[in-house]
């Protein structure tokens, strides 16, 4: 019953990395949960380093602007997804800076992107109170069925809410 | 055929289980990553372009210095 439910839940979270509908991608329900999580970390690393270059080049030249101003460009230019690889690729210091100006609505959305191999750091340093705010955010009427891989407990921290 | 394409799109091996797939699910799995690939892309360009305007003329040469352009 449990690998089912793993098969399930490694579906639902490759369906969302790849923009599809879960249920057209039911055949891998056939495939081993431990095989789908290798596959969806696969199909991860293909897409956060697809635009390496490019990303990058962005990071570095984010940092001559203010945290302020990258809030408002990550929420109304750049978008959850690609603010999920540019958290990867900034100080973890100043992607902390930056998501405290962010409305947890919006970093619902970004957890929902991440990669927690990538952005473990980042994640790590949120404060409590705010991750919470997330996770309320995500709960409380998400249409999105997958649960945030970002979101399970950082190591040696989990949240009081 | 389909495995391969699969790794060539992925640019590394699948796990063992996903062989088991059937070409037409191999060839599904392919294009589904080439496709996210490149809907990242255009979101990339696309967001680019509309962070323009909305950095400050004062900030757009360090940002082009930092970004070396």
């Amino acid at each position: 019953m449990n690998d089912a439910l793993d098969r399930r839940a490694e579906v639902l979270k490759l369906a969302q990395l790849r923009g599809r509908d879960p249920e057209s991608l039911s055949y891998l329900e056939s495939v081993p949960a431990t095989d789908l999580a290798v596959l969806r970390e696969r199909v991860t690393d293909r897409l956060f380093d697809a635009h390496d270059g490019t990303l990058k080049r962005l990071a570095r030249g984010s940092r001559v602007l203010p945290t302020g101003l990258l809030a408002t460009l990550g929420e109304h230019a750049f978008g959850p997804l690609l603010c999920a690889r540019f958290a990867a690729l900034i100080e973890p210091a100043r992607a902390v800076e930056v998501a405290a100006k962010l409305p947890a609505p919006f970093l619902g959305d970004v957890a929902m992107e991440l990669d927690p191999r990538r952005a473990s750091d980042v994640i790590g340093r949120m404060p409590a109170a705010q991750v919470a705010g997330v996770a309320r955010s995500l709960a409380s009427g998400r249409a999105r069925p997958a649960w945030p891989s970002s979101l399970s407990p950082a190591p040696d921290r989990r949240p009081n809410c | 055929m389909s495995a391969e394409e699969l790794e060539a799109e992925l640019r590394a091996p699948h796990p063992p289980g996903v062989r088991s797939l059937d070409d037409a699910s191999l060839t599904d799995l392919a294009a589904s990553v080439r496709d996210a690939r490149h809907r990242q892309a255009a979101a990339l360009e696309a967001a680019s372009e509309q962070a323009l305007g909305h950095i400050p003329r004062v900030l757009r040469i360090p940002l082009r210095k930092a970004l070396g352009s």
